[in-house]
């Protein structure tokens, strides 16, 4: 176990160091901020003085050295953009919005997901397993840009049931977490369903209906705890698609998290900013998998074994 | 008096009477504490036919099922929801033929034996569990209690599915080939250990099996089964010694003197037919080395002696060559 | 054969799930909701970035010239001023007894405009035009406490309606706040002395003011709070002011019609932007930038594009209408009498056979958008149209406004065109100086004769000869077609039914603490 955790760390701190160079680099293909920052009727002596005070006249590997050095110490820059504010502060105020909002959509999607996917396998061929399935594949087609617009004008417009956008209260959530969960969603549902119906045609659901159990225990207990092992092997996959999604998402839903925060600072070249939110970015990721790891020793004992 | 009372009992896969079939009016009594070998090539209906008895058939084969399976003087195929739980496990009892996926992989050997322990009411469920694992023979049991599955080897494994089997003092316990997945030593161990639990616990045993090896040891009454039908039914012993139907023979001959090779298929020249591409009549005739024209309408299953029956127009005529 | 209840049990568990879910709020009776699509930098100080952020900041801080409907100024929080020594000399006299919003700050004083200022003009400043007022001022001083006396290195007869004014970022700090608050000053909540402070804020989404107690000076403020919400997406903006959340927000012209029959109101901002296409590459008189082997290195290529494209009809279909054609690259007021080009196919085609081109030319054309300038890209693709219908092959290449602004300013011999939106100056003069003068590296069009237009207008120290001077560089530029001429558009805002009046008549100038209040 603590082999495996120290392993496991190992790989986090290659990952994080990888990725820190990659968007060190990517960060800087199209651009620099400075075009931004200048003032309108700005001269050559200005473009020099701001590249001067942005330190961006050093040679590249320098400020990528001076960049690493400083941020194991914790120190991630500050924003170019807005208003010299620590970078790293900035990213961490804007961090739980996102993280509660994939969570939360998570939550929804899991919760759903299993539920239609059950539902779908123990009804297999009829009317109900038909509607979860074109479901499904709609939630799977839908691309979440549109999918957003829609919900805000159908249920918050016409119907005013809910706010279209912003951040605040737990009515906030649920469009936004339903846009984001949707593919999600369609792809758990598919995924229960299939390994439901795998389960339910194994020999050990037959014995669990010898003992004369209860369906809803056959069927919860045995055939979903089992159901649920490639769920758990998909999870750090799904937490990627929601991060990767919070950009639109939030973008559409007027969230205030990272993922905003991210294609903004792309936006304004704001380098510090960039480098910061990937690499947070991705220690949630390798945080999220690591996760998955833990869920899934938890709940397959055949992987305790191995490790 | 008889313990189960199969009449004839057809499963069609599916609603529609023309749909194929694969077991096809049969008709069989399991008494009390016996033990009945039902035997036959795969595909002949016989692990289809254990699985009705506890409407354990997939949806599509139990839509298909008429004719009726008493018990008690109840039909099974008539019971619903609570009735049928109150009867599997604690009344009819089964043991799967795989070992290693009949097992649940995510619970520990003790969870899933409690389970069926609390369901007959036991309250000591992890003394019971210990005892229930001792009983089948499994070293340091409370231990193996927290094993889960694939700590475990396949004839360890097929202990721990009897003991769930019978936890629940079941009094007809089912067989569908539980041995078919064991090397052979682990074999002759098992069938040791079922027969000597059926004694103590004085139940009946319908043991499926394709081989007439294991039927020679364990059963005291056989049915024959060929391409869904039952085609004889006796003693082991005059079974063995009198073979009255020509599929019954080839069987016969087809077992090697010593269980070797259990695994193996008794080898009969053809093959038998698949579901719904039967011949008419006798499906056995185009492999029958006594056939005739007579065997193109079925035989009726004939009385030969007191306990013994078979259903063939040359049933009473000695074996060709 | 199974039990089905289960599965009804689920079903149930799932209808449980839709049924009622609370039920929201309607926007507080008493705030205004001011949706738009980005706070900028969200920094708090008048320096600490674009002037985009005028539109929260502007409830906060004041400046020292206001501008009346027609752009004339009036007092603010400078109550008199006077200009002398040829425009190099402004003297201003301070409004008695403007409070600011922290107490410990008391009341505006000569001392807090000097600091305000020389900030914004310091060599870190990320406001706008900080580079541009550096070249011209000089010095402050402050003979008294009410006085601030601004020293300039040339001649500005427009300091108080452009750099000094309500349309460009000179808010009046408070400056002992200021300079307590050290590095964090650009986080902390503003000190001004405007009709609103800073209540509660959430990052990237929420900026609340609340109104102030007592009597302003200068406004009357009839909400009793302001919520600003950063709100990206368009559609969304749009959706808010339809169900109510938003009372104000900027939209595109594609979304007026749905609007206005959903009964929300439109208030236009008039001829605030200008689409423009800018050809790369004729910075004449610098031979680092300027590439003469363009096609449009010829005016009459220039012309020809400027004849070749039917800006009416563009006007008409993208922006409904809410524009004119425009005859310069940005709005100034002094070219309202040059003439654009008309619409004139054929006299195109003449002037490229002129040229050497009668078989045309292949360009490339880059676009992207912007807020206002969504159209940008449709804009590119109908003048492609056009352009090709004489022959002229436009490629669209899309790219992103950071990418092509740092390939535009970072010199060379540039070999594109680009969609652009040109804003108006408050002083029309620096806007002429940013696009046309060889020493601004967004330059896109210059020419001896030009740069000698201009110093000729640097030095000029008659006001009316200033203006007719403009008027004719105006006039030069159009025609050696500096670049494509476009549309003046307006800028569209969506307005609620709780809004009474509210009007914007300058680009920067927002007047959300003027919106008044329907009973």
């Amino acid at each position: 176990m603590t082999r495996l955790i120290m392993g496991r760390l190992a790989e986090a701190l290659a990952a994080l160091l990888l990725m820190s160079l990659a968007i060190f680099l990517l960060s800087r293909v199209t651009g620099d901020p400075v075009a931004l920052l200048l003032g309108d009727g700005a001269t050559a002596e200005d473009r020099d003085l701001l590249i001067a005070q942005l330190r961006l006249d050093r040679p590249l590997w320098e400020q990528y050295i001076s960049f690493l050095g400083n941020a194991l110490t914790g120190d991630f820059g500050q924003s170019v953009a807005a208003g010299r504010r620590d970078a790293l502060e900035l990213v961490l105020d804007r961090l739980p919005a996102s993280l509660s909002l994939a969570g939360v959509a998570l939550g929804f999607t899991l919760v759903t997901g299993i539920a239609m996917g059950v539902l779908a396998a123990i009804t297999r061929g009829s009317a109900v397993d038909l509607l979860v399935r074109i479901v499904a594949l709609l939630g799977q087609s839908v691309p979440a840009f549109w999918l957003g617009i829609v919900l805000i004008y159908i249920v918050a417009v016409q119907w005013g049931w809910l706010p279209t956008s912003g951040y605040g209260t737990t009515a906030h959530y649920i469009l936004p977490a339903l846009t984001m969960g949707t593919f999600t969603l369609a792809a758990v549902t598919r995924l229960v369903r299939a390994s439901m119906l795998d389960a339910l045609g194994s020999e050990y659901i037959k014995l669990a209906r010898i003992k004369g159990l209860p369906e809803a225990t056959v069927i919860l207990k045995h055939a979903l705890s089992n159901s649920l092992i490639p769920v758990v092997t998909f999870m750090g996959a799904f937490f990627a698609t929601m991060i990767t999604g919070a950009v639109v998402v939030e973008t559409v839903f007027a969230w205030p998290g990272i993922g905003r925060l991210a294609y903004e600072s792309i936006v304004s070249r704001d380098f510090p900013v960039i480098q910061t939110v990937v690499l947070v970015i991705t220690a949630s990721f390798i945080l999220a998998n690591f996760c998955v790891d833990m869920l899934y020793l938890a709940i397959d004992p055949r992987m305790r074994d191995r490790g | 008096m008889t313990l189960l009372s199969i009449r004839n009992l057809t499963v069609r896969l599916g609603r529609d009477a023309l749909a194929p079939t694969i077991l096809e009016e049969v008709s069989l009594d399991v008494m009390p504490g016996e033990t009945l070998g039902l035997v036959g090539e795969s595909g002949s209906g016989k692990s289809t036919l254990g699985m009705s008895v506890l409407r354990l058939t997939p949806p599509r084969l139990a839509e298909g099922t008429s004719g009726e399976i008493l018990w008690d003087g109840r039909d099974i195929l008539t019971m619903r929801g609570r009735d049928l739980r109150a009867l599997r496990g604690a009344e009819i009892s089964m043991i799967l033929q795989d070992p290693m996926a009949s097992l649940n992989p995510v619970f520990s050997i003790g969870s899933q034996l409690t389970e069926a322990l609390r369901r007959a009411g036991r309250s000591d469920l992890m003394q019971a569990a210990e005892a229930a694992l001792a009983e089948v023979r499994i070293p340091s049991p409370a231990e193996r209690l927290r094993s889960y599955p694939h700590q475990m080897s396949g004839g360890m494994r097929q202990r721990v599915v009897s003991a769930i089997g019978l936890a629940q003092e079941p009094r007809l316990i089912i067989c569908d080939e539980p041995t078919t997945a064991l090397d052979a030593t682990i074999q002759y161990q098992f069938l040791e250990l079922l027969r000597a639990l059926q004694g103590a616990h004085g139940m009946a045993m319908l043991f499926v099996t394709h081989d007439f090896g294991v039927v020679a040891r364990i059963c005291d009454r056989v049915a024959v089964m060929y391409a869904g039908r039952i085609v004889e039914t006796g003693p082991v012993r005059e079974i063995f010694s009198n073979p009255r139907h020509p599929y019954t023979r080839a069987l016969l001959a087809a077992v090697p003197s010593t269980s070797t090779a259990p695994d193996r298929l008794p080898v009969i020249e053809g093959a038998p037919p698949s579901i719904g591409n039967r011949p008419g009549g006798c499906a056995f005739h185009p492999r029958c080395p006594m056939a005739g024209p007579d065997c193109q309408r079925q035989p009726p299953m004939e009385r030969l002696a007191p306990r013994h029956e078979a259903a063939c127009w040359r049933a009473r005529e000695e074996a060709a060559a | 054969m199974q039990d089905h209840g289960f599965i009804r049990g689920s079903l149930a568990a799932l209808a449980a799930c839709a049924v009622a879910l609370p039920v929201m709020a309607q926007s507080e009776d008493d705030t205004l909701v001011v949706a738009l699509p980005t706070f900028s930098e969200q920094t708090m100080t008048p320096w600490g970035g674009s002037g985009q952020r005028k539109t929260y900041l502007d409830t906060v801080y004041e400046y020292l010239v206001y501008l009346d409907a027609e752009g004339n100024t009036e007092p603010g929080l400078a109550e008199s001023w006077t200009v002398e020594n040829d425009g190099t000399r402004w003297t201003f006299t301070l409004r008695e007894g403007v409070p600011f919003s922290d107490e410990s700050c008391g009341t505006v004083t000569a001392e807090d405009v000097k600091y305000s200022i020389e900030r914004l003009i310091a060599e870190d400043s990320r406001a706008g035009p900080a580079s541009t007022m550096r070249r011209i001022i000089d010095t402050v001083e402050t003979p008294d406490e009410r006085t601030v006396v601004v020293n300039l290195s040339a001649p500005d007869f427009l300091l108080d309606a452009g750099y000094f004014g309500e349309a460009q970022q000179l808010g009046i700090v408070c400056k002992s706040y200021s300079e307590s608050q050290g590095e964090a000053v650009d986080s902390a909540p503003p000190v001004g002395t405007g009709a609103y402070v800073l209540e509660s804020l959430v990052d990237g989404s929420e900026i609340n003011m609340v109104r102030r107690d007592g009597d302003h000076w200068r406004v009357d403020p009839q909400w009793e709070r302001i919520s600003f919400r950063a709100v990206p997406e368009e559609a969304t903006r749009v959706a808010m002011l339809r169900a109510g959340e938003a009372d104000i927000a900027p939209v595109n012209f594609d979304s007026i019609a749905g609007l206005e029959e959903a009964g929300i109101r439109i208030v236009s901002a008039e001829k605030t932007w200008s689409p423009v296409i800018r050809l790369g590459g004729v910075v004449q008189s610098d031979p680092e930038r300027f590439n003469a082997e363009l096609p449009w290195a010829d005016k009459r290529v220039r012309q020809a594009m400027n004849y070749a494209i039917d800006k009416q009809t563009i006007i008409d279909e993208l922006f409904a209408g809410q524009g004119t054609v425009a005859s310069g690259d940005t709005p100034v007021a002094a070219w309202d009498s040059v003439p654009p080009y008309p619409y004139d196919p054929d006299k195109a085609r003449d002037l490229l056979a002129e040229a050497g081109y009668a078989d045309g030319f292949d360009m490339v054309l880059k676009t992207f958008t912007t807020t206002p300038g969504a159209e940008l890209p449709l804009m590119a693709e109908a003048a492609a149209l056009y352009l090709a219908e004489v022959g002229i092959n436009a490629t669209i290449e899309p790219t992103d406004w950071p990418s092509v602004r740092s390939e535009w300013t970072g010199g060379g011999k540039l070999d594109f065109a680009m969609t652009h939106r040109g804003f108006p100056f408050p002083n029309p003069e620096n806007g002429v100086e940013a696009g046309f003068s060889e020493r601004s590296l967004f330059a896109s069009f210059t020419s001896d004769e030009l740069e000698a237009k201009l110093a000729s207008l640097a030095a000029e120290t008659d006001r009316a000869e200033r203006r007719e001077k403009l008027t004719d560089i105006g006039q030069y530029i159009r025609d050696e077609a500096g670049a494509i001429f476009m549309v003046l558009a307006n800028e569209p805002y969506g307005v609620g039914a709780d809004v009474s009046d509210w009007s914007i008549d300058t680009s920067y100038v927002y007047n959300f603490d003027r919106a008044g209040k329907a009973q």
